[in-house]
């Protein structure tokens, strides 16, 4: 089997693009977590976090 | 053909990868949750990044699950929909059309949690660029306790995850080689390795 072409210069505005998902996805967050419960948000990270 | 790797239960076949006897873990449930939805909606996806290693065993956490998603038209895409809002919601739009016209038409992932939750959650994105294609295409049947999911071939994983360039990543790399070297297609990693400019830094802290 062979790997397929790899355009790193899209590769690379993937990753950037991706980050910057990551970023606004912490904004949604935390904007979440400052109008919800210390209770509620505690309990959905305690049970995530096993 | 069947390789086994050591008291560790794993099975490599030549369609499929089995892995018994694992204590799920609460992102395990999670996982095998979501997909075995888009198992019975009969739509074509494959895990990648990061959930792999924790998959097979790395301690670590992970907020989200990447998920990569045929692209599948807007009729087919509101019924699933509708089938995972029995229990999960899309946290970045409540729309069907939104989620669908600007969000993944314009290749951005959206994200899926379970009802009044935000984390953890699955990152669902459609292909982007030819390397989702093939990831896609050549995904790999895994059976966990006997849940069917399906996850990215482990030689893209690596130089990916080298490409990437933060030290989680790198560990992740590091440990997805360390446990399945023997079960790899070496030269096929090596060509994505060179192809993704990664051979450097897979000689240097991977092998």
């Amino acid at each position: 089997m062979k790997a397929p072409d790899v355009n790193i210069e899209e590769l690379e505005k993937l990753k950037q693009k991706n980050f910057q998902e990551r970023l606004d996805f912490i904004d949604r967050y935390t904007k979440w977590l400052k109008k919800t419960e210390n209770q509620k948000w505690s309990s959905q990270q305690k049970n995530f976090s096993d | 053909m069947l390789s086994k790797l050591g008291k560790m239960d794993i099975a490599f076949q030549s369609d499929k990868i089995e892995l018994k006897n694992k204590e799920l873990i609460n992102l395990d449930k999670f996982v095998i949750d979501f997909t075995s939805i888009l198992n019975k909606e009969k739509i074509k996806y494959v895990i990648v990044s990061g959930y792999i290693s924790i998959l097979f065993g790395r301690n670590r956490h992970s907020e989200d699950v990447d998920i990569i998603v045929q692209k599948i038209d807007f009729k087919r895409f509101e019924r699933l929909w509708l089938k995972l809002y029995n229990k999960y919601e899309c946290i970045i739009t409540s729309d069907v059309e939104d989620a669908y016209n600007y969000y993944l038409l314009e290749n951005t992932a959206i994200r899926f949690a379970k009802k009044e939750t935000f984390i953890p959650n699955i990152e669902f994105k459609f292909p982007k660029i030819e390397v989702d294609r093939w990831t896609l295409e050549e995904r790999k049947k895994l059976l966990i306790n006997n849940h069917e999911i399906y996850i990215s071939p482990l030689e893209i994983q690596i130089p990916y995850k080298l490409f990437l360039g933060s030290e989680k990543d790198i560990e992740d790399a590091k440990f997805i080689y360390n446990l399945f070297k023997d079960n790899m297609d070496i030269e096929l990693l090596d060509d994505f390795n060179n192809k993704f400019k990664t051979m450097d830094l897979f000689n240097r802290f991977i092998k």
